[in-house]
């Protein structure tokens, strides 16, 4: 039993080597936790950020920050209006009763003779009645109406006394203003274009009209008309559909916008709903200034993802805005993910193809909820948004 | 005797800390690179449904050559613009004819990359690129040929060679037009299309991120002969199939074609004065402005009117 003790010298060394080795892993541990933090917060972040992908792919098909209808509270576009000029919001069911009657009534009829919207309807390009018939040149101050009365061709109404001002020319010679009474063969085509953009505005109706259609109508002589019947609404470089930055007609180039631009309104909280009207009805482009960023700021749909999250989360935002620029719809797609400990920020930003407006429409159960739509011939799918009278049943 | 331990406790703990950490973060990436997973599938699924709106702009007026004719011949829409009726066919007689694809027939498109696809060129950006001294080959500033914009070489050129730049033959012609229609490896299995022609103008799309080749399911496919593509096996369907991501989208193919753009730059030069005039620039006219070239003429084969996206499969599809 020679049970002898540490040295001093021993016990010292071996408490420093034992120090050292406990404060390695010590530190190891430290350095490891450490970096499974960051790791776990990068994580947390790239987590965010696939979900606001999936989020907005989500939107992109469904469109619910515009109109959802689980909730009767964030349905502010389907709103309805006193003024006959101006009866719906994009969300507007074409059903709903606005003053003087449904937003856009449906008169089942043959041919030219049908009104409102039918959602059978192919808009066959052999069908006559879908063929645009006017003075493609159109102008706000057509002065000697030169190239004839178009408005005798095609109207919006059926039966019109042709009567505008007499004019003189220059020349001395005497235009007259009365044509006479007219039995119009074209109705339809101008009616589906003036019945559409009164019921749910201008983008819906850039949405629901075939891409090379013209975008001008014919109607009785007034004063916000030309001496042809047209109204200034479409050719007028300051009414409300033409943009006003570029001082051009927008009305017959289709979908030609170039650098005109029209987009869904965005139902935030910080817009009022007289702003949500006045969006729908103009083209939402400003004139000086940074107009594109200004306009991406109005109709940009912007909403927290994670407004509950816990402090130390990362921030995340997720915008989509809608609108049609260069003959092109965009929906566009941006996510913010800002990390609360270091203050920086990652953006993705992306355009998505999916469901168009009209698509989002007939998702929509005309009496709230969603509807639900089959193909099993015969049989009627739910009622939706533009859903007048009963449902269509499949062919 | 009881603190000779404590040392290695304490280490071995340390240790196992560590490492269930490390485990921990193991399994976090696992979860990442599976939800990155999806976020693919979801992408994959959204670019089949571009892939089979193309499809059906496409369709509605290509693919009906004849063989044994000298003319290409062409259909005219879904919805035949001549007559109305329902096609897509060949001939303006006024009478329906949707046998290409009958109304209320499905079709499956499984999709991968091939080795070579047929007539390709080669991907090279530059052919005939500007000479200078810092040229791949370059060229003195004293060399008349110095910075020449110089079309010197054809622009594209095929995939296939044809002998340039020496003497141009047609020998490997059918070979170019053939390509390689061998898929890629690993681009087998991952995503696929299928229509129902749901009306004469209308499609219910199904979009699918995954490998089961579009097959609705398990007896579709059984009852078509397609069975030894799963090697029989209906679990290995089944398995993929739920692994499968799938959405489901409504159509409606139109024949409007967008922007008439030459007219519409007719017009819009036009506006100089508020009143009618006459001023048009032909198209592709290079003076007229900064809209015309072929890139402006957009989607000639029609145009996709609207998307639906379901929430639900349909009964058909």
């Amino acid at each position: 039993m020679s049970a002898r003790g540490f040295t001093l010298i021993e016990l010292i060394i071996a408490m420093a080597l034992g120090a050292i080795i406990i404060t390695s892993a010590a530190a190891a541990l430290r350095l490891g936790s450490h970096s499974v933090m960051v790791a776990d917060r990068l994580s947390r972040e790239n987590a965010l950020m696939r979900a606001g992908i999936t989020e907005a792919h989500r939107e992109v098909d469904f469109w619910t920050r515009y109109d959802d209808p689980d909730d009767a509270q964030r349905q502010r576009l389907r709103a309805v209006s006193p003024w006959a000029s101006a009866r719906g919001l994009p969300f507007t069911p074409l059903a709903a009763n606005a003053s003087g009657g449904q937003v856009w009534p449906r008169v089942v009829a043959a041919g030219e003779d049908a009104r409102g919207w039918d959602q059978g309807e192919p808009w066959a390009a052999a069908d006559p009645k879908t063929w645009w018939r006017g003075n493609a040149i159109e102008r706000p101050d057509s002065d000697y109406l030169r190239m004839g009365r178009y408005a005798i061709f095609a109207n919006r109404d059926a039966s019109v006394d042709v009567d505008s001002r007499t004019l003189t020319t220059s020349t001395g010679e005497t235009v007259p203003g009365y044509y006479g009474q007219v039995a119009v063969a074209h109705t339809w085509l101008h009616n589906q274009l003036d019945g559409c953009h009164r019921a749910i505005g201008f983008f819906a109706m850039l949405d629901y009209m075939p891409a090379n259609v013209i975008y001008a109508t014919y109607e009785p002589h007034h004063a916000r008309t030309n001496l042809g019947g047209m109204p200034i609404l479409w050719t007028h470089w300051d009414s409300a559909f033409v943009f006003r930055a570029w001082g051009r007609p927008l009305d017959i180039y289709g979908h030609n916008t170039s650098g005109d631009i029209h987009g869904i309104p965005a139902p935030r909280p910080d817009v009022t709903d007289g702003e949500l009207w006045e969006r729908t009805r103009h083209p939402q482009v400003f004139a000086g200034g940074d107009a594109h960023a200004n306009l991406m700021k109005e109709i940009g749909n912007r909403a927290a993802l994670t407004p509950l999250r816990p402090a130390s989360w990362p921030d995340v935002t997720l915008t989509v805005s809608r609108h049609i620029s260069h003959s092109r719809f965009v929906t566009l797609s941006r996510i913010v993910v800002t990390s609360p400990i270091t203050g920086t920020s990652a953006n993705l930003t992306f355009t998505s193809f999916g469901t168009s407006l009209r698509g989002a429409r007939q998702q929509r159960h005309r009496d709230g909820g969603w509807a639900r739509w089959d193909d099993v011939p015969g049989a009627a799918s739910d009622p939706d948004l533009d859903t007048v009278g009963p449902p269509r049943a499949h062919p | 005797m009881i603190r000779r331990g404590t040392v290695i406790i304490v280490v071995a703990g340390i240790a196992a800390l560590l490492a269930a950490l490390g485990i921990a973060f193991v399994g976090r990436m696992r979860q990442d690179v599976e939800e990155t997973s999806e976020i693919e599938r979801e992408v994959q699924a959204r670019i089949m449904l571009v892939a089979a709106c193309t499809y059906v702009l496409e369709a509605g007026r290509i693919g009906y050559d004849l063989p044994g004719t000298v003319d290409h011949e062409e259909a005219f829409g879904w919805i035949d613009v001549r007559d109305g009726t329902a096609g897509p066919k060949l001939v303006d007689d006024g009478v329906a004819d949707d046998s290409r694809w009958p109304i209320g027939a499905a079709r499956r498109f499984p999709l991968h990359v091939m080795t070579k696809p047929p007539c390709a060129v080669r991907q090279d950006v530059t052919y005939n690129p500007l000479r200078t001294q810092w040229s791949r080959d370059p060229l003195s500033p004293s060399d008349p040929l110095y910075g020449r914009p110089l079309f010197a070489n054809p622009d594209p050129q095929p995939a296939i060679a044809n002998g340039w730049p020496g003497a141009v033959s047609d020998l490997n012609f059918a070979e170019y037009l053939r390509g390689d229609p061998a898929p890629k490896g690993r681009t087998v299995g991952r995503a696929w299309f299928r229509l129902y022609r749901d009306e004469a103008s209308r499609f219910v799309v199904t979009c699918g991120a995954g490998a089961t080749h579009g097959w609705r399911d398990w007896d579709e496919l059984d009852a078509a002969g397609h069975a030894a593509d799963f090697q029989g096996d209906r679990i290995l369907f089944e398995t993929l199939r739920a692994a499968e991501h799938r959405r489901w989208y409504r159509i409606e193919w139109s024949p409007a074609v967008t922007t008439p753009i030459a007219t519409a730059q007719a017009w819009m030069h036009a506006e100089e004065s508020k009143n009618e005039n006459y001023v048009w620039h032909p198209y592709n006219a290079s003076r007229a402005g900064d809209s015309h070239g072929q890139s402006q003429f957009r989607a000639p084969m029609g145009t996709i009117r609207w998307v639906q996206c379901l929430r639900e499969a349909p009964t058909h599809w």
